[in-house]
């Protein structure tokens, strides 16, 4: 058979016919793979939300999911209708990028267990929040089986978790996607955020007064900053100044 | 080599070597590394006597049993140097063998790997530095606090450097770390963190004039990057760019005298193989480092950029000495 | 035959699409972190040089020269996409792991030169065969350059620990550590070449 020639039909043709050929294989393991592709994922976001549920949440029955306005996921579990924990699809900005977390917290607020689902932190300094915080031989991070009250800081701004060496920023936003995830949870109880020095609080001004009270805690040698300014002043001046640790 | 010389005579002859000129340079460097040695203590004997022992011991044995050449050129004092300039570029307190593998790769990959001395286009040490940086960056970036002999070489307190503070306050927006800012004076005898040999610009300014005194380097390239810097940061002053509760005098001051700079214009970025040949060649590769180094400083993810600065530079200078004089007779078109 | 077996082992070494043709350098620098991602990185190039050598062998006489680029894309658009499908239903962790750099098989220079340099020439056999060679020669390298970052960067060998991971110098499970290897990869297979 001789070669085909370049000719205006003949390439018509041949391109027409290889495009339909490839479109009907590709549509063919389209429909042969869907539902596996489709269940993979599924399963996927399953085994996240189960890995930090309290007990592997063995019986749980993921009940409501809520989506809140800042783009958080709280997937509430219950076993046999009573309450037993919830994992919250949390984020916050890390050094890199977006840090988004799985976080497990049971029916006490106590954490029980968290994944990093995607970072952009440097290799090396801020990848180590996946291992950071749940590591047992670290007793001044280790965040697992402590209760949230969604004022986790890191002790540079006042707070008692230890940073990652050399990475306080992401180790700042991971406290503070943490942070968030109790309030997400805790999301219309009336709440009120008692938020870390470095965290900026979109709050309205009526409310600052309140939001600043317990803020000045521990942050003297620091300086609060923002609305709380003038609010902390006067707390510190009423404080012996403390000795400042130095910084890691 | 006196061998060659075939010319009839008179002659007049040039002492200049390789070996003079390494010479002068360590000698130039002496006095930034007795202050580090008096802040750094033991930290910064072993960390130095480490780093040029395996640059050395590397150039010989690549030379010796991969290159197999019959003559070696350990004696001109270049790997000395290497050795020297990156153990100014690491913190005192670093780990033994993170040392060593930092000399491995100045000397295995800056340097023999090109075909030796004279043939690399990076900067030997700054390749080792930025390769630990990369490799090791908690431990590249944790840094001892000054204690003289009482520093402990390994485990010491840590502190965190002046541009790391500055760094917080620019990007961050938080001006509660202002008061861990060392005053300016103390930055320029040397009292503040930072790797072993970049804490005293004092003693590397008198070092870096007594290389351009003695004709080892000229002034262009030091010249044209500290200008750089200091037009770079006052600029950022007068756009109203700085943190609150800084003044536009401080903010150049701190930039000029802290991290890598001094050490970085006088001794790094005027090394003879990786630099420009021709003076307007040596100041425009001068304002490019300035204004790498600004941008990293002050828009990067790191809080020194000086080593980079000093490396993308590097690549350029085939580029620079593209740059030439007229040939005597040439006429210019 | 011995036409075809030195069709077969000429991608291995002496042709090998990474340390000595140089094609493919995107995914070469990019995929290869761990000798697991490198490996199959190659395995799923290595399907699709296969398939697509062997259609377009086929094919040759079909297509016309001037339309036979986009012909020859389209073929090996084709596999990729089925590999991606075929990965993310019955391999989600190494879809995840390549992940863009999937697609990009689609504009490795190595796909396209083989279809053009050797399956649009040759027979469906030979074909086949140049592809398997091809394939195993980029497989073998991206392995074992994922084995040498790996190694060096974190310490491990296919996933399993070898030394301290705190001991491994990073840089070469980054950017950098892949240009690094690379070069000194290349410098070996030149050197045995030569001889």
């Amino acid at each position: 058979m001789e070669k085909l020639k370049s000719s205006l039909p003949n390439m018509m043709l041949s391109l027409v016919l290889i495009c339909v050929v490839a479109a009907g294989a590709l549509a063919g393991v389209y429909l042969l793979t869907k539902t596996t592709i489709a269940k993979q994922e599924a399963d996927k976001q399953k085994a996240a939300v189960f890995s930090v549920l309290p007990n592997g949440g063995e019986g749980a029955v993921i009940k409501d999911t809520i989506e809140t306005e800042k783009g958080l996921t709280v997937y509430r579990a219950y076993i046999d209708s009573t309450f037993i924990g919830a994992a919250v699809k949390t984020k916050a900005m890390g050094f890199g990028g977006n840090q988004e977390i799985m976080v497990g917290l049971d029916a006490e607020d106590v954490i029980v267990n968290y994944q990093i689902l995607k970072h952009q932190e440097t290799p090396g300094l801020g990848d180590h929040i996946a291992d950071w915080f749940n590591d047992s031989t670290k007793v001044k991070s280790y965040l697992l089986g402590r209760k949230a009250n969604g004022s986790f800081a890191v002790s540079k701004d006042g707070g008692d978790v230890d940073a990652i060496t050399a990475a306080t920023i992401s180790s700042r936003a991971f406290l503070r996607a943490i942070n968030e995830a109790y309030l997400a949870l805790h999301e219309g109880e009336g709440i009120e955020a008692v938020t870390s020095a470095t965290e900026q609080h979109p709050d309205s001004v009526a409310s600052a007064e309140h939001h600043c009270e317990g803020n000045c805690e521990g942050k003297c040698e620091h300086k609060c900053q923002g609305k709380c300014q003038g609010h902390c002043k006067h707390h510190c001046e009423n404080q012996p100044v403390q000795e400042t640790e130095v910084t890691k | 080599m006196k061998q060659l010389i075939v010319a009839p005579a008179p002659h007049a002859y040039g002492s200049d070597s390789v070996r003079k000129n390494m010479l002068l340079v360590i000698l130039a460097l002496l006095p930034a590394y007795v202050v580090s040695v008096l802040e750094f203590g033991w930290g910064a004997l072993i960390t130095a006597a480490i780093s040029i022992l395996a640059c050395v011991g590397t150039e010989w044995i690549i030379s010796r049993f991969v290159l197999k050449e019959k003559r070696q050129t350990i004696g001109d004092l270049s790997a000395v140097l290497t050795g020297l300039l990156l153990a100014f570029n690491l913190p005192s307190s670093i780990d033994w063998w993170i040392v060593l593998i930092g000399a491995v790769v100045a000397i295995g990959v800056g340097k023999m790997t090109f075909g030796g001395l004279g043939q690399n286009p990076f900067n030997p040490a700054l390749v080792g530095r930025v390769f630990l940086l990369i490799s090791f960056p908690a431990q590249m970036t944790t840094w001892p606090v000054a204690k003289g002999f009482e520093t402990a070489y390994l485990d010491a307190e840590t502190g965190a450097t002046p541009l790391y503070y500055l760094k917080h306050m620019v990007k961050e927006g938080d001006a509660s770390v202002i008061n861990d800012l060392v005053p300016l004076k103390n930055a320029f005898l040397g009292m503040m963190g930072g790797s072993l040999g970049e804490v005293c610009a004092l003693a590397l300014i008198i070092g870096g004039l007594f290389l351009i005194c003695t004709k080892v380097i000229t002034w262009h390239i030091p010249v044209s990057i500290i200008a750089t810097v200091a037009l770079f940061a006052a600029c950022l002053g007068w756009a109203g760019m700085l943190p609150e509760g800084m003044t536009t005098c401080n903010y150049v001051g701190y930039q000029l005298l802290t991290g890598g700079l001094m050490l970085g214009a006088f001794f790094m970025a005027t090394d003879y193989v990786t630099s420009p040949m021709t003076a307007w060649g040596k100041i425009i590769f001068g304002i490019g480092i300035g204004v790498i180094v600004m941008v990293i400083r002050t828009w990067g993810a790191y809080p020194e950029g000086m080593s980079f600065a000093i490396l993308i530079m590097n690549a350029c200078v085939p580029l620079l000495n593209k740059l030439r004089p007229t040939r005597f007779g040439e006429k210019k078109k | 035959m011995n036409n075809a077996l030195k069709t077969l082992t000429n991608g291995i070494l002496k042709e090998n699409p990474t340390f000595a043709l140089v094609l493919g350098m995107c995914p070469t620098l990019a995929t290869t972190t761990s000798a697991k991602n490198g490996m199959f990185m190659g395995l799923a190039t290595l399907f699709v040089l296969v398939c697509s050598n062997v259609v377009i062998s086929m094919l040759k006489k079909l297509i016309p020269d001037k339309v036979r680029i986009p012909a020859f894309i389209v073929v090996i658009a084709t596999f990729v996409t089925i590999v991606q499908f075929l990965l993310k239903a019955y391999a989600p962790a190494v879809d995840e792991q390549l992940g863009l750099f999937i697609p990009l098989i689609v504009v490795n220079c190595i796909v396209l030169g083989r279809a053009e340099a050797f399956a649009a020439k040759n027979s469906v056999g030979l074909s086949a065969l140049d592809g398997i060679g091809m394939g195993l020669g980029f497989t073998l390298s991206l392995t074992v350059l994922g084995l040498v970052r790996e190694f060096l960067g974190s310490g491990m060998i296919f996933g399993a620990k070898i030394y301290d991971g705190s001991y491994a110098t990073l840089i070469f499970v980054l950017a950098p550590g892949a240009f690094i290897a690379l070069a000194y990869l290349m410098a070996i297979v030149n050197k045995i070449n030569k001889k």
